[in-house]
Order: C-alpha cells, then sequence, then structure tokens
C-alpha cells in the first residue's frame, strides 16, 4: 500500500502561507497579496465548515455561489483550488497520471482528471453537496455529477438552455435556480432567509460594479495592472461573490489601480505591447504573463473570462433576489461559451473595442471543445474588425508538461515583431 | 454490406451514394426540399409536416478524411462533429435546402456556429434539448418547438397545421412500430438478422421518405418471416455509445463468433424506442417524446438514466457482453466510462471499451481486442 501523502487542502494553506511571508514583500500591488489571502480563507472556511457546525459545498465554475450564504454553506470551487495547486506545486501532475491509471480519458478536461484523481486517493474532503452549472461546458456537469457519484454525496446541476433571452428560457432558467433553493433547504433542513438573499445580491451586484470598474483600469493606457494580479479580481469572485469580503476587496483594487492611474504609475516601464486573451488566462502557469512583461514588455489588458456584457446590470429586480441572480448568468461572458458564437464574438469585438490590444493571444486549452470551435470566427472577426495580429498557443489547462512558459515566451518572439509591423500598431505607436 | 434480404438491398440502392442519394435526387427533382438535422432533438415529424424531406445529417460507412476542418474544429472536438463538418466543407450536403442541428454538445454546438458563419444553407437553425426531462424542461422545450414551428413555416410559406402534424406522427409512430418490431425478432436465440443488417435498416429510417421506408421495413419482416433465417453464433453483444453509423464495424465484430442483437445507440434504439403519445395535442405529444419518451444519451442528467436503459436492454436481449464504443474526443461517454464499467462488473456483465473515430471500419487491432474479449467472456 502506498504511503506517499498527497497534497491536500490543509498542506496547501500551508503553501499558500509560507508562500506569502516569502514573495508577499516583493508584490506591486497590496492586493495581490490580498486575493491570496482570501483564497486560502475560502479553502479554509470549506475544509472546516464541519467544525463549525456547518455544512460544505463544492460546486463548479460559473455557478451562483450566492446562494449558499444565507443557508449557511461553505463554497469551494473545484476548478479554482486546482489552479492554486498549480501555482504553489507541481501535484497536479500526479494526479493527472494517477486519473490515467484509473482509466479517465486523457483527452478530458484536466481539472477533472485532476478532480477525480484527488477523490481517489483522499486528497479530498468529501463534501455535503456537489452543485454545478451547465454554463461552462458539458464536462463541467459531467465531472461534477460524476464527482458526487464518485463520493456518494448528493448532487444538483443548472440547465442553463442555449439562446438566453426568450421568455421561455429566462422562465426555465429561473425555475432552476427555484428548484436549487428546494434541494438547499432539503440539504441542509432550513428554510431560504430571502431577506438575507436581497441583501447577498445587493452585495453582489455592488461587487460586479466594482469588477468592472477594475476592468476599465486595467485597460487603461499604460494598464496600473501587473501580470502578479491578473487573476486577483476573478479568484477573489469566484471564491467571495456575495460576501462583504469581495467587496472590501475589490474597493481596495479598484482604489489601489485609481491610485496608480492618477500618479501615472504603470505596471511596467515603457509598456511596449498590449494583448487579450481570447478565453482565459494561461492557468497552468500564470507565471508566463510575468515573464511576457519582462521579455516583452507586453501587458494583458483583459481575458474573456472577466469582460462583463454591457454595464453589468443584471439587478433587474432587488426584491427578486432568484430572478435577478439567474439573469447575471447573461452578463458574465464566461458564460457565453455554452450560446451562439454571434454572441460571443459580439462581447470579444466590445472587449476589443474598449481595452485597445495591439494583439490577441488565445491560450487555446486543448482539453477545451467549446473553444476548440470557437477560434476561426473569432480570429476572423478581429483580422475584418481590428486588422490586429492574433496567434493561438495550445496549453492545458493544468499539464505543465504540454508546454512550458519558456517554450511559450521563445514561439512569442516572432510574434511580437509581426504585432510590430502592423499597421494598427504602428499608427498607435505613432499617436503616442 | 451485403443482405440476403431484397427489402434491405432496396433499402441501400435508394439512399446511395450517400448522402446526395438516388431517393434525394428524385425527391429534389420533384421540386421539393430536404432539411438535415443533425442529433436527438429535431423532430422530423415537423418536417415531414411541412412537406420537406428530413435526412439525418451523418457519415456513412467509411470515415471522412478531415483535412481542411481543423482550422475551424479543433483535433480535440468531438470526430463526429468534425467529420460531418468536413463532408460540409467538401461540398457534400451543397443540395441540403436547411440544417436543423440539435444543441446536444458542445461539438455540435461549434459546429453549428461553423456552418452558419462559412457554409449556411438558406434555412438554418438550432433547437436546443433540455439536459433533464421534468415539466420545466418539457414547457421550455414545447415553447422553442412552437416558436420553431413558425420558423420553418415561413421558410415553407405555408402554416404547419395541426392537422398535418397529427398524420406525421402516425407516419412517424408506424415507423417506430415497426422498427421495435423487428429488434423483438432480435430477442430470439437464433436472431434472423445480423447487428449490422440491423443498423442499416435504423440509418435507412433517417433517410428515406417515411412512408417509403415502412413500407419497405413491412416487406422485410415479411421476407425475414418467410425465410426462417437463424443466426448460430456463440455469443450476444450489446453495442453502447454514442454516434455509430458505419455497419461495417459491426460486422468486423460479427466476423467472429458473435451477433450483435441490441444496442444503445443514436442511430439505435436511443432513435424509435417508445411512441408519440397520438391522444395529446401533437405539439405537446412532441415535446414529451423527444424530451422524455425516449432513451436518454449521456447528456441527460442524472447519468443514471442512461445506465438504466442499458441494464434493461442488456437483460431483455440477454447479453453475454457489452462493447462500450466511445468516440475520440467524445468527453461525455469519456466521463460515464468509470462508472458504467463500475456497475456492469458489478452486475456481472463484462465490458469491452473501444475508443474509435466517428466513421471508422473494424480495424485488425480491433478485431484482436474483440476476439480476446468473446474469449474472456467464454471463460
Amino acid at each position: 500500500m502506498s504511503t506517499k501523502k498527497y497534497l491536500d487542502p490543509e498542506g496547501m494553506l500551508k503553501l499558500i502561507d509560507g508562500y506569502l511571508k516569502k514573495a508577499g514583500p516583493t508584490f506591486q500591488l497590496k492586493s495581490t497579496s490580498k486575493y491570496l489571502q482570501l483564497t486560502a480563507k475560502n479553502i479554509e472556511a470549506a475544509i472546516h465548515a464541519h467544525d463549525r457546525g456547518k455544512k460544505y459545498a463544492v460546486h463548479s465554475t460559473q455557478f451562483p455561489n450566492e446562494f449558499f450564504i444565507p443557508m449557511g454553506i461553505a463554497p469551494l470551487f473545484n476548478e479554482l483550488y486546482s489552479t492554486v495547486v498549480n501555482m504553489f506545486s507541481d501535484d497536479n501532475q500526479e494526479f493527472m497520471n494517477i486519473a490515467d491509471g484509473m482509466g479517465f480519458p486523457c483527452y478530458n478536461c484536466s481539472y477533472y482528471r485532476s478532480f477525480y484523481a484527488m477523490i481517489e486517493v483522499g486528497a479530498w474532503p468529501k463534501p455535503d453537496m456537489i452543485c454545478y452549472s451547465s454554463s461552462p461546458c458539458d464536462q463541467t456537469p459531467k465531472g461534477q455529477e460524476g464527482a458526487a457519484r464518485a463520493m456518494g454525496v448528493p448532487s444538483f446541476g443548472l440547465d442553463r438552455p442555449y439562446k438566453l433571452f426568450t421568455s421561455q428560457a429566462q422562465a426555465y432558467w429561473k425555475k432552476e435556480h427555484e428548484e436549487f433553493v428546494e434541494f438547499l433547504e432539503q440539504q441542509t433542513g432550513k428554510k431560504m432567509d430571502y431577506d438575507h438573499l436581497k441583501e447577498v445580491a445587493r452585495l453582489s451586484y455592488a461587487a460586479t460594479k466594482l469588477y468592472i470598474e477594475v476592468n476599465e483600469l486595467r485597460a487603461k493606457i499604460p494598464t496600473p495592472l501587473s501580470a502578479e494580479a491578473s487573476f486577483a479580481a476573478m479568484a477573489a469572485y469566484r471564491a467571495w461573490v456575495g460576501y462583504p469580503e469581495l467587496v472590501t476587496f475589490l474597493t481596495e483594487f479598484r482604489d489601489e489601480l485609481k491610485e496608480r492611474v492618477a500618479k501615472g504609475l504603470a505596471a511596467i516601464p515603457e509598456e511596449r505591447f498590449r494583448y487579450i486573451c481570447y478565453s482565459s488566462l494561461p492557468f497552468f502557469d500564470l507565471g508566463i504573463l510575468g515573464l511576457l512583461e519582462q521579455r516583452y514588455k507586453a501587458v494583458n489588458v483583459m481575458d474573456m473570462l472577466q469582460w462583463w456584457r454591457e454595464d453589468g446590470d443584471w439587478l433587474i429586480d432587488p426584491d427578486d433576489p432568484v430572478g435577478s441572480l439567474a439573469y447575471r448568468v447573461s452578463f458574465h461572458t464566461s458564460n457565453l461559451l455554452h450560446g451562439t458564437m454571434v454572441d460571443l464574438a459580439e462581447e470579444f469585438r466590445q472587449a476589443v473595442i474598449h481595452t485597445k490590444p495591439d494583439c490577441v493571444i488565445f491560450f487555446n486549452n486543448v482539453g477545451c471543445r467549446h473553444y476548440g470551435g470557437a477560434t476561426l470566427i473569432g480570429k476572423d472577426m478581429i483580422e475584418r474588425e481590428f486588422g490586429i495580429p492574433w496567434t493561438t498557443v495550445d496549453v492545458d489547462v493544468l499539464d505543465k508538461t504540454f508546454t512550458t512558459k519558456e517554450k511559450i515566451a521563445d514561439q512569442l518572439e516572432g510574434f511580437f515583431e509581426t504585432v510590430e509591423d502592423s499597421k494598427p500598431y504602428r499608427e498607435r505607436r505613432k499617436a503616442i | 454490406m451485403s443482405s440476403q434480404f431484397q427489402a434491405l438491398k432496396e433499402m441501400k440502392r435508394l439512399t446511395s451514394p450517400f448522402p446526395e442519394s438516388t431517393v434525394v435526387k428524385d425527391w429534389k427533382a420533384q421540386g421539393k426540399r430536404v432539411i438535415g438535422y443533425v442529433g436527438p432533438a429535431v423532430p422530423e415529424e415537423m418536417i415531414h409536416a411541412a412537406k420537406m424531406l428530413p435526412l439525418r445529417v451523418s457519415c456513412d460507412n467509411a470515415p471522412v478524411p478531415t483535412n481542411t476542418v481543423d482550422a475551424y474544429l479543433a483535433p480535440t472536438v468531438s470526430t463526429f462533429a468534425r467529420s460531418v463538418f468536413q463532408a460540409a466543407l467538401d461540398g457534400k450536403w451543397d443540395f441540403l435546402d436547411g440544417v436543423v442541428t440539435s444543441i446536444v454538445n458542445e461539438g455540435t454546438r461549434r459546429m453549428y456556429d461553423n456552418w452558419l458563419a462559412y457554409k449556411p444553407r438558406p434555412y438554418m437553425d438550432a433547437l436546443y434539448l433540455p439536459l433533464k426531462q421534468t415539466e420545466h424542461a418539457v414547457e421550455m422545450y414545447l415553447a422553442d418547438l412552437e416558436d420553431w414551428r413558425d420558423r420553418v413555416s415561413e421558410f415553407r410559406g405555408a402554416r404547419i397545421v395541426d392537422r398535418d402534424l397529427r398524420r406525421s406522427i402516425e407516419v412517424y409512430n408506424r415507423g417506430r412500430e415497426l422498427m421495435q418490431k423487428l429488434y423483438e425478432l432480435r430477442k430470439g436465440d437464433r436472431p434472423p438478422v445480423t447487428g449490422a443488417e440491423a443498423l442499416e435498416v435504423i440509418k435507412a429510417a433517417t433517410r428515406l421518405p417515411r412512408e417509403q421506408f415502412n413500407e419497405l421495413l413491412e416487406k422485410l419482416l415479411d421476407e425475414i418471416k418467410r425465410a426462417g433465417r437463424e443466426i448460430k453464433k456463440s455469443k450476444r453483444l450489446m453495442i453502447v455509445g454514442s454516434q455509430l453509423e458505419n455497419s461495417t464495424w459491426i460486422e468486423a465484430i460479427e466476423a467472429l463468433d458473435a451477433v450483435v442483437v441490441t444496442d444503445e445507440l443514436e442511430a439505435g434504439t436511443r432513435y424509435f424506442w417508445g411512441k408519440v403519445d397520438t391522444k395529446l395535442p401533437p405539439m405537446e405529444a412532441l415535446a414529451r417524446y423527444y424530451i422524455s419518451g425516449r432513451p436518454p444519451g449521456t447528456r441527460i442528467w442524472p447519468a443514471g438514466k442512461r445506465f438504466e436503459h442499458i441494464f434493461n436492454m442488456a437483460g431483455q436481449y440477454k447479453v453475454d457482453g457489452v462493447i462500450s464504443e466511445i468516440l475520440r474526443n467524445d468527453a461525455e461517454y469519456g466521463h460515464d466510462k468509470l462508472f458504467l464499467d463500475k456497475e456492469m462488473k458489478e452486475r456481472g456483465i463484462p465490458i469491452l471499451e473501444l475508443d474509435v473515430e466517428y466513421g471508422e471500419s473494424g480495424s485488425g487491432q480491433m478485431r484482436t481486442r474483440v476476439e480476446a474479449f468473446l474469449e474472456m467472456v467464454q471463460n
């Protein structure tokens, strides 16, 4: 019998703590330490929920965590946890090898390869329930439902309609949320406190508005947001949406960026290239972003997991928190992959208009079928409408052996030369 | 595939060459329209009631070489979506007057997006199949179908009326009854048809005008009865999985000492099981049938529902083993793999998992694996 000690959430907390002690003083932004502290606090709250007489739920990406709060349930997002594991250790490699040995297809999403393996070796504390949404992709519900089956815990899934804006789709989606409330009531034996949910929705809405302000500041020329905190708003949002802690964090984050803008402090001196990420950041190694800053003076100004539609005005009725929270899905663009590319491409167009990038870098997670079929439509739109260069870099969302940040940085050398020669870039530089 | 049955030969003749077959050319020569549909969310009855030919979009008995599709759908996207869209890029579907896609997974979702953007036919549409079999799902899908009826009516230039829908439901239900009769014959100890022949019949159902298909299947059932054919193989197998249209793949299995007696496939029991309830208003009847009247595929929650149908069929058809066909990159079936394997073992039903490319014929390697599996089943 193996005596190997696999990384578990307790071990993860120690790693984050050690890292913060060592690297914290070197961060450019105070918010970098704060978001990592919030992440650690989220993990801690979930794994010690039972000690505090609370229940704990694992949930998928793009899930309305707000509903857990009035029910006193501590949430833990599996993908955020796996991403943080990758930031501080190489243990996901081991987990993915274990998943291969279990017969789980290696072409499936690595978040679920890692998740299933952690469950198999007992490195994932058993939750009271697993909750998921079909909003991101098909593998998310399958993976979450499978995880619930493997751990023998109840689960609930939200079925997001394909077309969001028909009246029947809106009614169905809201009903899905109402049934989710019923599920939570069954699991906890408590009734939903709707006054509390209204307050939670209000805080969530405030967080949306602050997030959009952060995005606007991130898009300034030069950007005040360095690579170290590109993931900050997203990580904090996914773990703390609906809590006052998120509003506090995003307020401080916004103020910190605002102050830098007012003082003319850029993320890096002499910002040279601005790039936007079609889809997500390269989660397998976020160090790539820092390397691109150092080597090419290239800054990341947006990614499509963090972009919000229009002004994010989703709180349609403060007295109807369920309906409003259900409506929110159509405003956060990470939810749009489940729908039509017409909608997603339009939002990408808007993001480019607002953030003024010189080029697009598409970190194509090879395990993601949604973006795997979305490349050409996005690329053609960019070339047609903006004429800025595009490059696709194949990565795996977790697997560090698929490629490395150094290889990617080398690969991008020629690309940035192309960007430099491009007409839109030359015109922008001339204007500066 | 050769068959001793004249009616099956006629089905093959009419539906060849695929996809722009003899029957399609005859249909179009009469000035009538052909609508290609993808996946399980598209009620053929609606297209039939609009006096158009519903034709299931798929591949046939040979893999489609994928060369230009990579630019649109990455190699990691399901091989079904890639193969079908490659055929579209090659112009094989240019004869279609319209394409209606079931939005059931990532592959079909992005395939539709690309088809719409780069090779649109005059009429393009998509229908979502809810992932749950609840009353609310029926309500939403029914409203979607009503909207769809409006769009198809507009394309047709005339309203699709309930009376025509009722008639179409009856015609399609008759086809379902006949296909179920064919499958009933396969329950016997010595089935009269092979798995490869059965697949060809189901494919014909999705490619011929339904009245013509029904007539031919009635003839086939009569021929089978008269022929008294008995297939004497020592092992009875079931095939489960997603998309399988290449009957030579099944032929390769049946060249061994085994016969395929049933399935859980999209071009199989998941297509024709059950019947549309003719006592209900036609639109509601269609919504209920397509949501919950048929065996669910892997996408329907919870996955246990799919497994129940598999166990039920395995019991009814007294199968000795199950072959699980998982299309490469069809991630949802990959997720089911671990659990299906475990549950099959708990029930004492041997299972062989084969990871295949869509359209693949039976390879030597596949034959070797099936041979080893049959030996294991024997022992």
